[in-house]
């Protein structure tokens, strides 16, 4: 097929994506965009795809942060979050995506809140408009990357059907 | 799931993280690790989002110019499109080089040295609880940590958290952020807090009885032993004596304007960078 010759090669392809992403972070005034890179991995059940991505997400973040641990407490709060409710619930329903955008925007600046209460530092958590508005970011990216990795897939399984 | 796997499940991570934030606050490794791989790794895709934004801004400046552009003669119109980029690329210039040069008409400060940096990010994560930007400096430069940095109108912060090539900044609107200051004209003495982004700085401990007036500038009086002395960081806003109150209530505003800044210099003492550059 022609079109394969183009494919981008998926280490350019995704550390573009996370260069967009980390610029689009700080065109949106630091609301997270990193997120779906984890959840994306966690929705297909590939864990191990899922950890390298929460580890590289999670560097990113601490390198960024005011304050250490608050990424990494953040990460394992959406990873536990994230086995828990998709025990019971299919993670590709769109409500369930929805929800557990809204679950993230809640959950991150609570832990970073957490640990700078640690250091004694009080910081305003977000409103709930700000919530809402971090949740649709998130929801957005992680409905687009789903799509491009589900066409990933498709076109690995036809390469490997031909 | 068993209770004893459940409870294991919720404890052992706990005790880990614990264990880690303790172990951490001890020897700061994973400050630095985290400095040195995120930060870094950041800053790295930042610069050139950063050139990226600033040639796509000056593409729509010159197509916003053009739209207005009625000529019917295909040559001219092409070299006045041609000409107006090159005004648009040297108006940038012209703006670039005004802020460098306000930047080295800076006083000189005696025993500090200035290394120029510019401004690659600001609020770039969720992470960034703290008002801060990222500065293009790093440990390869020999800035380190705690080293005050000034704007050409003024105090713009310090740095807190500093990586190989890049470098954090604690701005002084920050939360946590503390400079001690002298009023210029009366030199009254209080220390500049700030309390986030959009609300004003507040001075405290401005004795009772001593002369401070609206829009007096307020500069770093040097005590700390961070900040050189003399270098202006916020001009009063209000001033009042509460009920009681055993020092006046004074309100402030930085007088750098945070976030156009493009520009800066990182102030080091020269044993401070020949110790850093020693260490590489």
């Amino acid at each position: 097929m022609r079109w394969r010759r183009w494919r981008v090669p998926a280490p350019v392809f995704w550390l573009g994506m996370g260069s967009a992403a980390l610029w689009c972070q700080e065109f949106l005034g630091g609301r997270d965009v990193l997120v779906p890179f984890i959840l994306v991995w966690l929705q297909r059940g590939r864990m191990g795809a899922a950890f390298v991505a929460a580890v590289l997400v999670t560097l990113v973040q601490e390198g960024l942060a005011s304050f250490a641990l608050g990424a990494t407490l953040a990460t394992a709060g959406l990873w536990a979050g994230f086995v828990l409710a998709a025990w019971r619930l299919d993670p590709f329903n769109p409500l369930f995506m929805a929800g557990f955008s809204l679950y993230a925007a809640w959950w991150i600046p609570q832990a970073y809140g957490t640990v700078a209460m640690l250091h004694d530092v009080v910081v305003p958590l977000p409103s709930f408009f700000q919530i809402l508005v971090q949740a649709s970011v998130t929801w957005l990216v992680w409905v687009i990357l789903n799509w491009l990795v589900a066409r990933q897939d498709r076109y690995v399984s036809v390469s490997a059907a031909t | 799931m068993r209770p004893r796997a459940l409870v294991l499940a919720v404890l052992l991570p706990l005790v880990v993280y614990v264990g880690l934030y303790t172990w951490n606050a001890k020897t700061g490794v994973i400050d630095r690790l985290t400095a040195v791989l995120g930060l870094d790794v950041a800053g790295w895709v930042f610069r050139p989002g950063r050139a990226l934004e600033r040639g796509g801004r000056e593409l729509w400046e010159r197509y916003v110019y053009l739209v207005g552009v009625r000529q019917e003669n295909e040559d001219l119109r092409a070299e006045v499109r041609a000409l107006q980029e090159q005004v648009a690329q040297l108006s940038e210039k012209s703006a670039e080089a005004k802020r460098l040069a306000a930047l080295l008409a800076l006083p000189p400060l005696e025993g500090w040295e200035r290394r120029g940096a510019r401004v690659v990010a600001q609020r770039p994560g969720p992470g960034m609880v703290l008002d801060g930007v990222i500065l293009d400096v790093g440990h390869a430069h020999g800035v380190h940590e705690d080293a005050p940095v000034q704007a050409a109108a003024g105090l713009l912060g310090r740095t807190t958290r500093v990586g190989r090539f890049f470098a954090h900044v604690l701005l002084v609107t920050a939360p946590v952020s503390r400079v001690p200051v002298i009023s210029q004209e009366g030199r009254v003495p209080g220390v500049v807090c700030g309390q986030g982004a959009d609300e004003p700085l507040d001075v405290r401990y401005v004795p009772l009885g001593q002369p401070v007036a609206v829009g007096e500038l307020l500069v770093t009086s040097g005590m700390d032993g961070v900040f050189p002395r003399g270098i202006p960081v916020a001009r009063i806003t209000a001033v009042s004596v509460g009920e009681g109150a055993l020092f006046q209530k004074v309100e402030a505003r930085p007088v750098v304007p945070i976030d156009a800044v493009e520009e800066v210099v990182v102030l080091q003492r020269p044993q401070a960078a020949a110790v850093e550059a020693g260490g590489q």
